[in-house]
């Protein structure tokens, strides 16, 4: 008889105990680990604050040392003054050819970094002006817009006005894409440029200025 | 009869004076009425070319002039506009306003101050005429005082919260349960022995509670046994379920240090996810966006229109919100300059694979051409980012079963997808389509390493 008893309560301990270890989470709504040392490594993740795994002062995001330079990156030299942006728009030029699929890729980083404020048509109406959080943008893309592809890779760098700097989300390729883009599908004009160190030779360039039919 | 008859005659010399004074009191309102009228609609005219001239000018300062300027005191990139009418003299506004450079070049004092103070950067000449500059400075001089409205607030349906009285009301409930089960027993216990005392025997059944479970128990196998095998089966299934639920954080969704709502920016704005988290598409990591990359925005959006905003079914200030990005900042937004002093905020990771999966972003966005939300969920509708998929093994072998790879200008692949045409054209074309599994998302070491 007290055995069976025994065996009753036994199993009602273990199904309480089952219970309260599967509807446990813990505080921060995680649920449990097993292991830990498998999901969360000693060696730093990018984007984990470690001062919860008893590392505490240990920041994954940081800065890299002075002087870094990205691979691939070529140092820009024209400074961050409208004389900068005068020189820029003289001496700069598209370092990556003009075609068809540069115009493409060109469109797909426009939907990303500026569609929301210049608009689909670049007329400066994107949807966050529509809902009256920014003010409608005064650059207003159009063939009779006077804007050098130097200009705008120097105001995409550094910012203007209210635009801030997009330097750290565009790589400086991706930069001049969006360039080829916006001069072909809203100014109207592509440039065929040589692929050429723009240091070294700026201003005896011969530009090709080929206006192309309408894109829709 | 007499008396009646000058009462009678009474009442109509009173009903004849009144209906006089009545006429002439008509007479009078309407005279007064329509002299009313004329004051009203003389007022409303001039109001109304009031009113006409600031809307026009509020219309025009907001196309031309709300980038770099606002009506108040701030500096957005010019400097703020309030007082600019008694500073200034019009004829100095308009040429300043169409031309700025020659108003510098021909020596004015003013303008070359004012060119000085903002470092040289030009204010470009305005596509405006000297009638529609009249009406923008109407405007600032007068800007329309609009009323807070609350953000959102139509859409924001008020969830339920669990309240604590529930809970409560539930322990109330199993409390008062088990102290009845307790008084039962006794009653039953003293009835059962003033039975066996009426009887003239004597009472040696249960006593206690666990005495009379035995009791039960002894009499019903049956029934035990049977309670026995559900509870067994039952225990099985749910240690099988807590197994499965061991690191699978799915729900998981914190509450972050600063309170931004995915909803507003990436549903109601339409900003793509890109641009915050730019390095999804280069990098293993999606990025959290460092802090400039708010204040290509929040720079001129400070929140200082008052609004609110909803999180977690909680009311939030944007201004304060947006404050917090400032402080962490160390900027100051009245001078528009940054201390040397910020601080990094302490975003909570929610996504997090183990440490021994590889995964990448680049590899799935722009290689595979994925969309963010097919791992992330709809975070364009949450307000508290929330993880959505389990981010379980069995749950990315499906999408690599079901997924198909997109060949088409994809250079990426165009080696591979002309190699696979003519070696495995059977094997691969059978159902018409390459799936992720089929070029290798199956490999242990894809992931493994």
């Amino acid at each position: 008889m007290k055995k069976r008893y025994l065996n009753i309560v036994s199993i009602i301990a273990v199904v309480t105990s089952v219970i309260s270890v599967t509807s446990c989470r813990e505080k921060n709504g995680l649920a449990p680990e097993y292991m830990p040392d498998m999901y969360r490594s000693p060696a730093i993740e990018p984007y984990v604050d470690y001062a919860d795994y008893g590392q505490p002062d240990e920041m994954s995001a940081r800065k890299p040392v002075e002087g870094t330079i990205p691979r691939g990156f070529t140092p820009y030299t024209y400074e961050n003054t409208p004389e900068g942006y005068e020189l820029a728009g003289q001496n700069l030029k598209n370092p990556i050819a003009y075609s068809e699929n540069i115009e493409k890729q060109g469109e797909e980083l426009y939907g990303m970094f500026c569609v929301h404020c210049h608009g689909k048509d670049g007329q400066g109406m994107g949807s966050i002006v529509e809902r009256e959080k920014f003010p409608p943008i005064p650059t207003k893309f159009s063939p009779s817009l006077d804007l050098a592809e130097g200009k705008m890779f120097h105001t995409i760098t550094y910012g203007k006005g209210l635009m801030g700097s997009h330097a750290s989300q565009l790589t400086q390729e991706e930069r001049w894409k969006l360039v080829h883009y916006i001069r072909a599908k809203f100014m109207g004009v592509t440039i065929e440029s040589n692929v050429v160190n723009n240091e070294e030779q700026p201003t005896d360039e011969i530009i090709t200025e080929v206006s192309v039919e309408e894109h829709n | 009869m007499n008396k009646i008859t000058t009462k009678g005659k009474k009442t109509n010399a009173v009903k004849l004076v009144t209906f006089c004074l009545s006429f002439l009191f008509f007479q009078l309102n309407i005279i007064a009425q329509d002299s009313a009228a004329v004051a009203t609609e003389g007022e409303v005219e001039v109001a109304a070319s009031g009113a006409d001239l600031v809307a026009e000018g509020e219309k025009l300062f907001k196309a031309n002039c709300a980038a770099c300027h606002s009506v108040g005191t701030n500096t957005v990139v010019g400097p703020g506009l309030q007082g600019i009418n008694d500073k200034r003299t019009e004829e100095w506004l308009v040429k300043w306003i169409t031309n700025s450079a020659e108003l510098i070049a021909s020596g004015d004092a003013d303008a070359i101050a004012i060119f000085e103070e903002f470092n040289k950067v030009p204010m470009p000449p305005q596509p405006v005429d000297e009638k529609q500059i009249k009406s923008i400075l109407a405007y600032i001089k007068n800007p329309p005082v609009k009323e807070d409205v609350k953000a959102g607030a139509e859409d924001v349906v008020v969830e339920e919260k669990k309240s604590p009285v529930t809970k409560y009301m539930l322990i109330g409930v199993v409390l008062v349960l088990i102290i009845l089960v307790f008084l039962l027993n006794k009653s039953r216990v003293s009835i059962a022995k003033l039975v066996a005392t009426q009887k003239g025997e004597e009472f040696n059944g249960p006593v206690s509670l666990v005495e009379a479970f035995k009791y039960t128990c002894r009499n019903n196998k049956g029934l035990v046994a049977a309670l026995v095998i559900v509870l067994f089966f039952v225990t099985l299934l749910k240690l099988m379920d807590g197994a499965f639920s061991v690191g699978v954080h799915q729900d998981y969704m914190p509450e972050q240090p600063i309170k931004f709502s995915h909803k507003i920016h990436a549903g109601d704005d339409k900003i793509d996810c890109n641009y915050c988290h730019s390095s999804a598409r280069h990098s293993k990591t999606s990025g959290i966006p460092s802090l400039n990359v708010c204040m290509n925005c929040h720079k001129y959006i400070d929140g200082s229109h008052g609004k609110t905003f909803m999180y977690n079914g909680e009311e939030y200030s944007m201004e304060e919100e947006i404050k917090k990005v400032y402080t962490a900042l160390d900027y100051d937004p009245s001078t528009q300059t940054y201390g040397d002093n910020p601080k990094p905020v302490k975003w909570i990771k929610v996504h997090n694979l183990p440490d021994h999966v590889f995964f990448s972003h680049a590899q799935h966005v722009s290689v595979g051409k994925q969309k963010c939300q097919t791992c992330h969920g709809p975070v364009e509708e949450m307000e508290v980012l929330k993880q959505q998929e389990s981010l379980t093994m069995g749950w990315c072998i499906n999408c690599h079963r079901e997924t198909k790879v997109s060949t088409e200008n994809n250079a990426y692949y165009d080696e591979m997808h002309s190699r696979m045409t003519e070696d495995f054209k059977h094997q691969m074309f059978e159902d018409g389509k390459i799936t992720v599994d089929e070029i290798g998302g199956l490999e242990c070491a894809k992931c493994h390493y």
